[in-house]
This record gives C-alpha cells, structure tokens and sequence, in this order.
C-alpha cells in the first residue's frame, strides 16, 4: 500500500477546528508567502509553478503555471486582473474542495495570495456554493486574521504588491463551477456560460483578464514554494505531479478523502486505502473523476488515476471523485440518475444539452419502467454522442461520458431492460452496511459542516 | 479579401464577416436561429454547424457554429458534410421535442422561420415519446399575443428588447429546458418597439395581436411597398390587406432608413384605414337624401371653383400628410399664392427655416442609419421617443455600440434619459437658450450672454460646457431638434450650433442635424410651397373679411393647426363652401360642405418626402375604402372641370406618375422625384408584379369569400406596375417595387437576407428612395453671429403660483392624428391628462389621478374643461404638460403662458401616493 | 417597502461588490432569509433597491435552485438525490419524507412545518445519503434518523446530528 506523508492535509484532522493562524503559522504556514514576495518576482514563481507540472485539479486538468502565462502583463496591459477560487463543488462524488475550505482555510488563502502574486491580480474572489456557508464564514474570519497579520491589504510585506480578497456565497446551480459561468454569477447576470474566445486569461471578470483555479490546484501552491518543483513533481507515481485528493464514495467499506500520491490504481483505492467493498457486494464499476467522466469496468482496476493515464484510456481523471458502483446496482439506474442531473443543472442556453439531454432521461425513465424499445441503446449513443461534442460548454460533454462509457461497457443491461420489460434490479437497491469501526487513512471527518 | 472553400469552390468574403454570414452572402442555404444581423452571434442554437478542415490534407474536419467562427482567409468548410448536416438535422429535432407542432392554428404558420428551418434541414419524423412541457401563456396588452410553448430558446428576443432596443420589463427567466421569455408579470409591454418581437422570434410565441383578430395566413395577404405614415421618419413598410381589409403591417427592410425595424406606432395604426369612421362615399351638407355620387358632385363643385376663382375667394389648405402630388394639383387649382401648405404657422417657419439652413450648409440632415454611429448628440427640446421613434432605437444603438456622449433637454425624463450624460429637463425656452450658451461657448466667448444663462437652473452653466466640449472634440456630432414644441427658438439654436461646429472645425467634423417631424411629408409639401403661400393666419383673416369664401381642404384637420377652435369655427362657418377631402371624420369634416373621401396612402400611391430629405414612392396595396378615390384624382377632376387656365395638361394626368413628372418639371427642388420608382406603366417581360404571393390559395377568385368564380374585377390600376393577383413576374424586379421577401425556402421574414448585397447590407439594386438634398461643399457658412432666440410671450397677470407654461407632450401612443384611430393603439393611449411637478400639484391643491374641473387663462381667453392630474416630478414646477395632437386639448397652441384655475373637482380618487 | 434598518444592512453588504448588479444575489439570499422567500413584493424591493429591472433581477431568482419565489415551509428539507447518494438509498429517504409529511417533492407541508426540495451532489457523498435542513447537514440517512431529525417521532429529540 503506498504510503505518504500528508501534504495537503497535514493540518487537517477529523474533527477538529481548523487550525487558526497562530497555529497555521506554527506549522510552518505562511512561510510561502515570505519567501515568494520576499525573495521572488512574480515571474520567477510563475515559472516555479509551471516547472511543478502542477495540473488543474477542477476537472480540466489544465496546466495551472500555463494558464497564468496567458495573463497579459506590462504596462499596457489591462487592469486590474482578477483571481478567483472556485470553490462551487458540485460535481456529484467530488466532497474534496468542501474539507480544504472547511480544514484549512489559511493554506486556502495563502495559495490565493501566491497564485494572485504570480499573476499580479490585486483582487481576489472565492466562489463558494451555498452550502458552504459555513465554510465561508471560516474563510471570512481567517481573511481577517491574514488581514491583521498583513498578509493580505496594502504592501503586503513590504513586497509592493496589494491584495485584497472577498467571498462569494452563491445560490445554487451546477452551472455556476463553470469558469465562465462563475464569471457572469459573480457579476449578477444569468450564469450563462460565456463564449470562447475570448478566454477568461484575457477578457474574463469585469471584462479583465482572470485566473480562475480550483480550490485544490490552489492549495498545492504553498508547498510547491516550500518545497520546490522537483519535490512535487516526484510526489506523483506516474507521470502526474503531487498528491491528489481521492474522494471515494458509492459501496466501498471505508468511503471518504484520502490524500495519496496522484497515479495511484484504481484497484490499490479501492481495495486497499478503502478497505474493499462492502460484505456481500462485487466491484461492477467505476467512476473515477465525478460524474462527468466515464465508467471503469473491473478490467480496468488496474489503471493509474492520474490525468495522463486516464486520459490513455480515453477517459479524465476530472475531479478524483472515486464512484465505486456494485453488482446489485443497475447500470441504466445511474445513467438515469446522472442524467437527471446533467438535465437539470443544465443553464438552458444551447438546444443540445437543453433539450437533448432531457431527451436521454427521458429514453432511460422509460428504459427503467418497462416502456423500453428495441432500437433505444443505439438511440442514446447516437444522440448523446451528437449532443456531448456540440454543445455550448462543457457540461454537455460531461453527459456524454458516463452515459457513452455505460452504453459501450454494459450493453447487456440496456437489452436486459428492454427484453424483460423494464428493470431487473431491486430499486432502490438495498443498502449492505458499512464497514465503519475500522480506523483506515480516512481523512473524511464527520462534523456537520 | 479573404477567400473562404466552401464544399470546394472558393469564395470571395468581405473583411471582419463570420463563416455564417459569409455563407448567406454568398446567397448558400444554411439554417440558423440566434444569429441575427443586427443582433450579432451568441451560438446558443447550435442550427449553424458546419463541418471545418484545417488544411487541404484534413479529411477529418470537426464540427463548428458557423456563426462563431471568423470567416479568415483560407478557411475550408463544408456545409454538404453527412454529419454536419445530420447534427443540423438532429438540432431541429431537439427543439422539436418541446415545440408543440400546433401550426395549423398558429399564426405564424406559413412565415415561420422555424417551419423553413425544418424543411431545410430534412427533419420529418418524431422519435419523441414523451411528454412535451407547458408553459403559461402572459397578456402582454393589445400588440403581442404571447404563446411560450412554441418557443425554440433562441434568446432573440431579449436581445432585441433588452440589449437592442433598451427595454426592460421583457426578461428571461428559470434554466434547463424551463426557460421562459415573458414578463415579471402580465401587462402590457412597455417598450414602443416590442412589435419587432414578432418579426424578431423566429416561431410564433411573439405574434401580432391585431392581425390575429382578422388573421390572414401570410401567402394569402396582399401587400405592396409603402411608407409609414405615422411620422416623418419614412419607414419603409409592407401594409398587407386581404377581402378589402388591411391586416397588418411589417417592416420593408432599407438599410438606409428602418433596417429591419418599426415602432409600435408604425405597425399597429394601420387599423384606422379600416376603421367604421371612414368617410366611404361624397357627401353635401345640403343633401336632399339623394345619394351623391362623384360625377355629380365634381361636377357641382367644378362650378363653385370657378365661379369663385374668378371672384377672387378661392383658396387651398394643402396637407403634410397628403402625397406631393395631392398636394401639388390642389395647388394648381389655387395658385401658388392661395395655397396654404397646411402646417400650423409656427411649424412652417420651423420647417422653412430648416429646408433654407439644409440647402445653404455642409451639414448633412442624419439618416437613421447615420443616427446609429454618431459619437457625440445633443437633443434640444424634443421628445425623440415619441416624435420620431426610430430615431430613438437609432440613438439608443450609437449610445450602445459607437460610446455616444448625450445631452438630452426636453421637459422630462425619458426612455432615452438612462443613455444620457446630461439630461436636463426645460421647457423650450430654456432649451433653446441652452442652445444658445451652446453656441456662444463653441464660438469661443467664454461666458455665454447674461441673459442666455439667468434664464436657466441653476447648474446648468456646467452643462453647457461640457456638452459644448463633447462636441467639440466629437467626429461626427448629432443636433436633434423637434417641431413639436413649435418654437422656432430651438430649431434656430440647433441649426447654429451644427453650423458653429462646421465653422470651428475648419472641415474636419462631419456634423448632422436633425429634425424630428410629426408627418410624412412634412418636408415636401414645405419644398412644394416654397414659402410663397397665404400663412394660416392671414387665410383666417381673409376668410372673416370675406375675401375668402370657397376652401379646399385637402387631407387635414385644421383643428390640430389652430390655436383658437372658436375663432377657426367661426371662420369655417362664414365659408360660403367648404370643400373637405379626407379619410375620417374630423372637426374639420364636420363643418364642410361637401365632403369628398379620398383613398389612405395604403389605398393609394404617390410621393412623400421624409424627414431626412428622402424622397420615397409609395404604393396602392388595396383598394380604397367604398367610394374613396386617390386625392389627387379628385383634384385633377375639379381642376379640368373647372376649366382652371393651363388645365388642359391636367387631361393627360391618367396615372400617378404623370403627374409626378409635371410637379418634377415644375419645381426645380424636387426633380428628382420621377427618379426614385419606375412609373406605374413600367412592365417586366410585359408583365406586372403580383401584389399576391404565387403561394396564395385564393387562385382565381381573391376578393370573393363565398364564391370560387371571379364576379368581382379587381380595379383598374394605371399607378403602379403591381397586379392584383397572383399572376405576373414572378422574378425580382427593382427594389422599390418588391412587395414582399420571398424566396423559395424561406417564407419569414428572414427571406430578406436573400435580398441583401450582403447580410444586414443595402439590398442588391440600392436602398430604394433618394435623398433630395445634399450637403454642399459650403465649409463656412455665415456665422449668424447675433443668434436670436425666440421666446414665448410674456408672463399673464394673475395669481403667481398658478401662472404655468403649456407645453405639448408628445406621446407615442395618441399625439399622431391616424394612428390614434387604431383600437389597438387607442387602448393603449392614456387619458388626456395635465402633467404638474408634485410641488406644484400641491400649490395647486391637486392630487394624482384626481379629476378636476380646470380653467386656463390666455391673453384674454378663458377655456374650461375636465382632465386628470398626472405628476412627473422631473417636469419643470412653472410647467403645465397637456398632450399634444389630443381633440380635448387641441384649443391651445404650445408652448404659452396661461393662469391655471382649479374650479371644482369632478370625481376625487383616493390617491395612490402620499403626496408629500 | 424596505425598512431603514433593512437598507442599513443592505448598505453594508452592497459595499463588498465591485457593482450594484454583482450585489444582487446575495441582496436576493438576504431577503429571503429574513421574509422567508421571496414574494413578488420582495423581488419589487430589491429591484427597487438596487435600481434593476425586477425583471432582470426575476432572472436571477428563478434560475438559483436556492431561491424561493414561491412560499416555503418553516424548515426547508433539501435532500440529496445524486449518484452517491441514490445508491445508497436516498430515495428510500425520499419516499419516506414524502409519506410522513403527506407531500411530495418541491411541496410544503399542510401545517407548514416542511418544505421538501431535491438538491444536488452536497459534497458529502462518502456519508450518503445526506440532507441539509434549514442550515444544518446532516448524513448517513435513516428512515428512523430523519423522523429523528425532523421531530416527527413521537418522544424524538431535534436538532442535527453531530457524532
Ligand atoms: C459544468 C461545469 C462545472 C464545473 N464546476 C467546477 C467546480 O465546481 N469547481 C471547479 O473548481 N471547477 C469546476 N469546473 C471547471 C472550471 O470550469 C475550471 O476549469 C476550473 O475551475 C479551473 O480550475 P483548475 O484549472 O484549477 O482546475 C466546472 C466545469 C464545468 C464545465
Ligand atoms: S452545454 Fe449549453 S445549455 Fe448546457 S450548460 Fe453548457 S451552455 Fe448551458
Ligand atoms: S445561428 Fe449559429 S448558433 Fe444559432
């Protein structure tokens, strides 16, 4: 079993209050954002992030040091320039960004003020869905604590360099995590996504250039200076740098955030860190990014999760959250079920993803109940393979992924359902207990935050 | 120019065009929704995907939104691509899913871009089997009928109302497949150019009320090029009738003038050409009961013009709404010296002053499509909105797209004051002295006259300043006045401030001005007359000393002229004949003698001449109402029965433009007004050009509903080269004379696409009129250096708090003579009213909404009546607001001091507001 | 019509935005905290308040899922019904609300304790099923925890669960 020393969630303990900045600092917080305004210009921690091979842990998996170079600087260059965190989460099976809001707020922010250094943004929004109330009030308090250590305000350290950072509570809807979207929600206009080009780096907030990042990929950036490029770079088992938050959920033992280095298999997560699945239960099938990415049969156990290797198999390691499905659930089951989400959390600005998706669910529902036809498996993968590339934005192609992956790796549960007129499952499908008593590197603490 | 390979040939695209629009120009069929060319690319309906290569090796292409793309140099794409074209065809199919497929009863049918888009696509068979979502449906008031169901999401019409034209109580609401365009609540919509809506969304969810309660289909509506008649502006526009009834009007796209637009005004007062108040057949006051009919009263009224014009009582009222060559044939029947164009004496010397200033000066008189990119435009006391509508969408767009600094200063706030960086609510006077500050600042006298600025508020020396400056620095600066404050003192300092730009800039500004005019021909019965006719004045004053005792009135109210209605009654009355050609019934009707009806402009064909100086032809698109005639017909009749000397030419006058060519011949300014249509013999391939679409299903009996044979003979029509049938050229003939856009494919209004050179361009063949006067190479000018100003007679006695200014309100909906007729326009008219600052509603006692029996004091006279009590706290206090061209308030002439009485209250409403 | 008071706290909050129009969701998000949803009055105030078109601001507030435009019970049940929480039976969760409250999903109990509304993905997928009441989350579902919860057992304690 791989074993690593916590970096991420070195602070963070189930249970516990978040360390305030006394205590952050004694644990070594801060000293990142001395060293950078203290010894670096923006460029040369611009360059350190890209030499880190860190990737955008958001979905994307863009280059995070890249998409900061495209930040137009000098003089000339339009000002100010924004940053945002975005810390929307609600990708179903993805509960990452909620522990590092929530357990370490001030290694949050200290990647905020890095990333904004790096890419001389004065300003600073985290977007944070509703639920995070609680998060944002954490996030409020520990702002004023970096305020009154002057780590945040004017001349930070001495540096020259103002920032000023704000939260945003927002009111629900998927759509909102979309970079773009989150753009147009943060400015009080529909949450439509925006068209590209103009990319955010150029023309995003406010009609300025804008980073948005993941609450994740902002985190890393602390110890990225701490440590160095070559450290984080070795972190990852393959070809990826650093450590991932793996958020494992569906019918494990032992589901929660384990903090492992990026390329782990899905076998040793699911089996090893998470204890294996739950008594009775057979490993059918995988979701390893979310919902928007795609099924991994068991054939499949032993490939990396990490962006490269997924991205090999033709699938995304999107956000790492871990959807470990079982035998006795039904494969048409899920796509209903994240179908439905994509339809509804769809922001209805384009015809594919507006219509054609309710179109899917409304094929699957009447897989599900019997209403079934010959014909409707290919049906689904023609139109959702029509819809998923074509689209707007990205969210339709998060669609296309679980339900082409489902079509194509379990096609004999889309003919079970029309032959036998309707679904053989029992639904819901019962719930074996869960393996709880057992102490594993769960990193998920149980506060009700 | 960049080179575009579309399914292997190459085509030439203009610079700065998307891959859409470089299809369409190039007149290739693609299908699309959200893209509109004055609405721009958003890519929400995906419809326009082609399929994209990179190279000549790049077999593979990937799919694009067309509209999205920029159509670069080099560019290789294929709209033909199986997938491109079955992912286009799978997009139909999606919105289908949801569009209820009701289009037998939906009044788009038939126009309906999404039906073309359909077809075009291929898409015929529903694999759907579920059910389709319902939304409820909102009155929107008595324009818009509003049928969410159909709707596709195409999001045009909030583009259009909100971030086109302005508006902002049209929204959309809710996500997913639960989008809604519609209202925060039902009502009317506010904007003045909501009926674009129906032309703007490509199904039906926007649809037109009033055509809805006469529905025609579109293939079986008969229509012809017009104007609009509804103000000076000279929209082109597509009135179509059917069975003897207008049923609607559309825009007629000239990308010069409206472009695709009309204002609500413009689209909804046709009806009053329906209307049970049309005068239908030749009537006499001393009618014995006998029926009149046209023969016999010519020929009794040829002998009462004769007779009096040898007398010497002879004398014409011509009109501003009556063609130029109406106008010009009752002006020779009269005389040059005898014929009075019509206008109110002030409106006149308004709009002869402008005419001078245009023809002496290098500044140009604004198109609208000038209006949409002006940099700099000052507004002086006008209310755009309302008296030249589309100049108002044409401001909102240069305030939008080109950054246009505005000053507006009109009585108060309105739909343009969000746009504006100074808004400055005065009553003509003061506009007009702050366009003399104006002035003087721009002519470099630093502090502008003592008497210019004590006259206005205070802080509006700053204005001044910095509009003077804006104006300065601006490279194509916009003076817009108005003729309906009908104070010569605002016209004058708009033409000196245009003039002083001229003179400063030493030729580098390309200044414009503009005037706002109520009327459609304002401009060319002005040209016509010359400024040689009787003021209405001095007419009044001849026909109470008797030496006028015979008048034709030709098209015109002379109560909407007057200021003194006794006085006008009193004169009519000692007429020995009255002689009233005209459409309705009006005041002016009422005391006539003979009343002849004559045909509305969509009834008939002629000359008129726009507010920018743009000659345009207009053409029958029915026949007329009972027994009305062409007024010029009936002129000419009177003039050869009268045997008027040199009438003898008038015997050749059998069509329209013979005697477009005589008034062309005979008045220098406006020989060029054969040249703007073809004559009405003109024939392509022998042939005319249907006024029926060949799609129509009425074939051979079109004016019979009960029967298929053709008993009724469509009337002779020696006008225009239009037929009134389905038969004739079937190809494209000159731009003037297309009676609708169609083309095969596309039967919405998005067929004009077909039309253009290039999309949202000129049509091919040129914007049809011309423009009558060009700026001259004059880069000086004079420099009028003692700028008068003009102001309203003095202060009357009396109580001072209750001393008040009148002024004329325009209002969109109810100031214009016609179009108030229209039911669905009179609805939305509001009640006369008198519009107070609150402060002085409460030293008048008043309170909102409150009826009150009022007095009005001016010089010696005294008037009463009964009007509500509305108030607008951005009016001036020392103002009284009245609504202009209302018959309740026509008694008094704007703007004018008078003492305001309270006598009594007629029914108090509970306020709705705390007054403070 | 807003309070003074109201205003005042507005202010405050308007303050932190850039523009008024940034500020208009959360303007929104406090007025329905504090009149419980938001009534067409409510929209006019706001609308009022931040000069915007209501129909502008109407957009916004019926595009979040977590503005109310329509009357909402005391207790608003927002109950997780994505993937992980389905599979692990949120929707026997859901049955079970809807029967013990004799409403359905997006309805309001008839004593109006209780508005019941289907929430995405709360981050919380390794404790599924889970649900937020009022501002509190709570997890790992029982049909017997949720009338615990919702203090619908007859001698049930109330208030979330914090093990
Ligand atoms: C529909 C949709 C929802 C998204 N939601 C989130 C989200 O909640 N959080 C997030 O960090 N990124 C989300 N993303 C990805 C963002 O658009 C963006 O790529 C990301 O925030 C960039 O940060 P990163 O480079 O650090 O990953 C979403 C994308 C899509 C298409
Ligand atoms: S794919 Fe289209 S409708 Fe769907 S969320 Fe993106 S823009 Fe909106
Ligand atoms: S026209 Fe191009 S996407 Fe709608």
């Amino acid at each position: 079993m791989t074993e690593i020393t916590p970096v991420l969630t070195a602070n963070i303990e189930p249970g516990r209050e978040p360390l305030d900045r006394d205590g952050y600092e004694q644990a070594g917080g801060y000293a990142a954002v001395r060293k950078a305004l203290g010894e670096m210009s923006p460029d040369q921690l611009l360059e350190l992030v890209k030499e880190s091979n860190l990737r955008g842990r958001g979905g994307a998996g863009f280059p995070t040091g890249m998409k900061w170079g495209f930040v137009p600087q000098g003089p000339d260059s339009p000002t100010p320039k924004y940053l945002i965190a975005n810390g929307d989460e609600m990708e179903p099976g993805t509960f990452k960004d909620r522990m590092l809001i929530h357990g370490d707020p001030h290694q949050l922010i200290e990647g905020i003020i890095l990333s904004a250094y790096a890419v001389r943004a004065p300003v600073g929004y985290i977007f944070l869905r509703p639920e995070y109330q609680r998060g944002a009030d954490l996030l409020r308090h520990a702002i004023a604590e970096a305020e009154a250590a002057g780590y945040i305000g004017k001349n930070i350290l001495g540096s020259g360099f103002d920032f000023e950072l704000h939260t945003h509570v927002s009111a629900g809807r998927y759509i909102c995590g979309e970079e773009t979207a989150l753009m147009n929600a943060l400015e009080g206009r529909r949450p439509n996504p925006r068209s590209r080009p103009p990319y955010p780096a150029i023309s995003g907030l406010f009609g300025k250039p804008t980073i948005v990042q993941n609450i994740e990929t902002l985190s890393c950036v602390p110890h990225i200076v701490n440590n160095g490029a070559k450290w984080f770079r070795r972190l990852g088992l393959g070809e990826d740098a650093g450590t991932k938050l793996y958020c494992v959920s569906g019918k494990v033992r032992r589901p929660g955030v384990y903090e492992l280095p990026i390329g782990v298999t899905l076998r040793e997560l699911v089996f090893e860190h998470c204890g294996g699945m739950r008594d009775g239960l057979e490993f059918k099938a995988a979701i390893p990014g979310g919902a928007a990415t795609m099924l991994m049969s068991p054939e499949e156990l032993d490939t990396r999760l990490d962006f490269t290797s997924l991205d090999k198999a033709k699938n995304r390691l999107g956000t790492a959250g871990v959807i470990v499905i079982d035998d006795r659930t039904c494969i048409v089951g899920i796509s209903l079920n994240l179908q439905s989400f994509f339809a509804r959390e769809s922001c209805g600005w384009c015809t594919p993803c507006r219509e054609g998706i309710s179109w899917i669910v409304d094929v699957l529902r009447d897989l599900e109940e019997g209403r079934g036809e010959p014909g409707d498996a290919e049906l689904l993968l023609r139109e959702m393979k029509m819809i998923g590339p074509n689209a707007f934005c990205a969210l339709a192609m998060g669609a296309e992924g679980p339900m082409v992956s489902a079509l194509e790796k379990y096609p004999e549960e889309f003919e079970t359902h029309i032959s036998s007129g309707g679904c053989p499952y029992e639904h819901p499908p019962a719930l074996p207990p869960n393996g709880s008593g057992e102490q594993g590197r769960n990193l998920t603490p149980r506060a009700a935050w | 120019m960049p080179k575009v390979t579309i399914d292997n040939k190459t085509y030439d695209v203009a610079e700065g065009r998307n891959l859409l629009e470089a299809i369409l120009d190039n007149k290739l069929e693609l299908p699309y929704f959200c893209w509109h060319p004055e609405l721009g690319s958003v890519g929400s309906c995906r419809l326009c995907a082609v399929k994209q290569y990179r190279d000549e090796d790049d077999k593979q292409g990937r799919l694009v939104t067309s509209c999205m793309m920029p159509a670069t140099d080099g560019a290789r794409i294929s709209i033909a691509d199986p997938e491109a074209a079955e992912f286009r065809r799978s997009v139909i199919e999606w919105l289908m899913i949801n569009h209820p497929h009701d289009c037998p009863v939906c009044d788009e049918g038939g126009e309906c871009h999404l039906q073309d888009m359909t077809v075009m696509t291929g898409h015929a068979h529903r694999r759907y089997r579920g059910r389709k979502r319902t939304f409820t449906n909102q009155n929107l008031g008595p324009f818009i009928h509003h049928e969410m169901n159909r709707c596709i999401q195409c999001y045009r019409c909030v583009r259009f109302y909100r971030e086109y034209a302005g508006g902002e109580d049209l929204g959309v609401f809710a996500s997913k497949n639960h989008v809604y365009f519609g209202r925060f609540e039902e009502g009317a919509l506010e904007l003045p150019f909501a009926g674009n809506l129906v032309e703007v969304c490509p199904t039906g969810v926007f649809t037109d009320k009033t055509l809805h309660r006469h529905f025609t289909r579109k293939w079986d509506l008969q229509s012809a090029p017009s104007i609009c008649t509804h103000c000076g502006l000279g929209c082109n526009t597509l009135p179509a009738s059917r069975y003897g009834t207008l049923r609607r009007v559309t825009s007629r796209y000239n990308s010069e003038v409206n472009g695709y637009w009309l204002c609500d005004r413009g689209r909804f007062g046709y009806e009053y050409v329906n209307g049970n108040d049309r005068l239908l057949a030749p009537a006499s006051r001393t009618d014995d009961g006998a029926p009149d009919d046209w023969e016999t009263s010519t020929a009794a009224i040829a002998g009462i013009l004769s007779e009096a014009r040898a007398n010497g009582t002879l004398a014409a009222v011509g009109s501003p709404r009556a063609s130029l060559e109406s106008n010009f044939v009752l002006r020779e029947i009269v005389g040059a010296e005898r014929f009075n164009p019509g206008l109110a004496d002030e409106e006149r010397r308004i709009v002869t002053r402008f005419l001078e200033f245009l023809e002496s000066t290098s500044v140009r008189c604004a198109s609208l499509r000038d209006a949409n990119s002006v940099d700099v435009a000052l507004v002086l006391g006008a209310d755009v909105t309302s008296e030249a509508p589309l100049l108002d969408l044409a401001m909102t767009q240069a305030c939008r797209n080109a950054g246009c600094r505005l000053t507006l200063t009109s009585l108060r706030r309105g739909r343009l004051s969000k746009f504006a960086a100074d808004d400055l609510h005065l009553d003509p006077d003061q506009a007009a002295r702050f366009g003399a500050a104006i002035v003087a600042t721009l002519r470099g006298t630093p502090e502008p006259p003592e008497a210019l600025r004590d006259s206005l508020p205070p802080g509006t020396h700053d204005r001044v300043r910095d509009t003077a400056a804006a104006l300065s620095a601006a490279r194509r600066p916009l003076v817009i006045a108005g003729t309906s404050a009908r104070h010569r003192g605002v016209l004058e300092a708009a033409i000196q401030v245009a003039q002083a730009l001229v003179s400063t800039s030493g030729g580098s500004k390309e200044p414009l001005v503009s005037l706002a005019l109520p009327e459609p021909n304002t401009l060319g019965v002005t040209m016509l007359d010359a400024g040689e006719g009787p003021s209405l004045e001095n007419l009044l004053s001849a026909i109470e000393s008797g030496k006028v005792s015979t008048l034709i009135v030709c098209e015109n109210d002379l109560f909407r002229r007057s200021g003194n209605p006794e006085r006008l009654a009193n004169a009519l009355a000692k007429l020995e004949t009255l002689i009233v050609l005209d459409q309705l019934e009006t005041s002016t009707v009422e005391g006539a003698d003979w009343t002849l009806p004559v045909a509305a402009a969509a009834e008939s064909s002629g000359t008129f001449v726009s507010s920018e100086g743009r000659a345009q032809r207009y053409f029958q698109v029915k026949a007329a109402a009972g027994e009305a005639r062409t007024s010029w017909r009936v002129l000419r009749d009177l003039l050869v029965d009268s045997q008027q000397e040199g009438s003898e030419a008038a015997l050749e006058w059998t069509a329209t433009h013979h005697v477009t060519a005589a008034l062309a011949a005979a008045h220098s300014s406006l020989r060029q007004v054969v040249e703007i249509a073809p004559p009405g013999d003109f024939r392509l391939l022998q042939q005319r050009i249907p006024r029926l679409s060949i799609r129509s299903s009425g074939r051979n009996a079109m004016p019979d509903m009960t029967d298929v044979r053709q008993h009724v003979q469509p009337p002779e029509d020696t006008d225009t080269p239009f037929a009134f049938s389905m038969e004739g050229y079937q190809g494209r003939g000159p731009t003037s004379l297309l009676p609708r856009y169609w083309s095969p494919g596309w039967n919405s209004s998005e067929a004009v696409n077909r039309f253009q050179i290039e999309v949202g361009g000129p049509l091919h063949g040129g914007d049809p009129g011309l423009r009558l006067i060009e700026p001259g190479d004059i880069r000086t000018g004079s420099d009028g250096a003692g700028l008068q100003t003009v102001s309203v007679a003095a202060v009357p006695t009396g109580k001072l708090e209750a001393v008040l200014m009148l002024c004329g309100i325009s209002e969109v909906f109810g100031s214009e003579e016609t179009s108030r007729r229209a039911p669905a326009v009179a609805e939305s008219m509001p009640p006369a009213y008198m519009l107070l600052n609150p402060d002085t509603a409460v030293s008048l006692g008043v309170v909102e909404d409150g009826r009150y029996d009022l007095r009005f004091g001016i010089d010696e006279e005294m008037r009463e009546l009964s009007l509500t009590v509305r108030i607008d706290e951005t009016l001036p206090i020392h103002v009284a607001g009245l609504p202009a061209g209302y018959p309740e308030t026509a008694w008094w002439q704007a703007p004018c001091w008078a003492t305001v009485e309270i006598t009594g209250q007629v029914e108090q409403r509970e306020p709705e507001k705390e007054q403070p | 019509m807003l309070t003074p008071e109201e205003r005042v706290e507005l202010d405050e909050m308007r303050s932190h935005y850039p523009t008024v129009r940034a500020a208009s969701v959360s303007v929104l998000k406090w007025l329905q905290k504090h009149r419980g949803y938001l009534s067409d009055e409510s929209m006019r105030d706001a609308a009022d308040y931040l000069g915007l078109p209501v129909a502008e601001l109407d957009g916004l507030a019926t595009f979040y899922n977590l503005l109310f435009r329509q009357p909402v019970g005391e207790r608003v049940i927002c109950l997780c019904d994505s993937i992980s929480c389905w599979m692990c039976g949120s929707d026997r969760i859901r049955r079970h609300i809807e029967n013990r409250l004799a409403i359905r999903m997006g309805e309001t109990s008839a004593d109006g304790r209780f508005t019941l509304v289907p929430v995405v993905c709360l981050g919380n997928c390794d404790h599924a099923p889970s649900m937020i009441v009022g501002d509190e989350l709570f997890h790992d579902l029982t049909p017997e925890k949720v009338d615990q919860i919702l203090g619908l057992e007859d001698t049930g304690s109330h208030g979330g669960d914090h093990d």
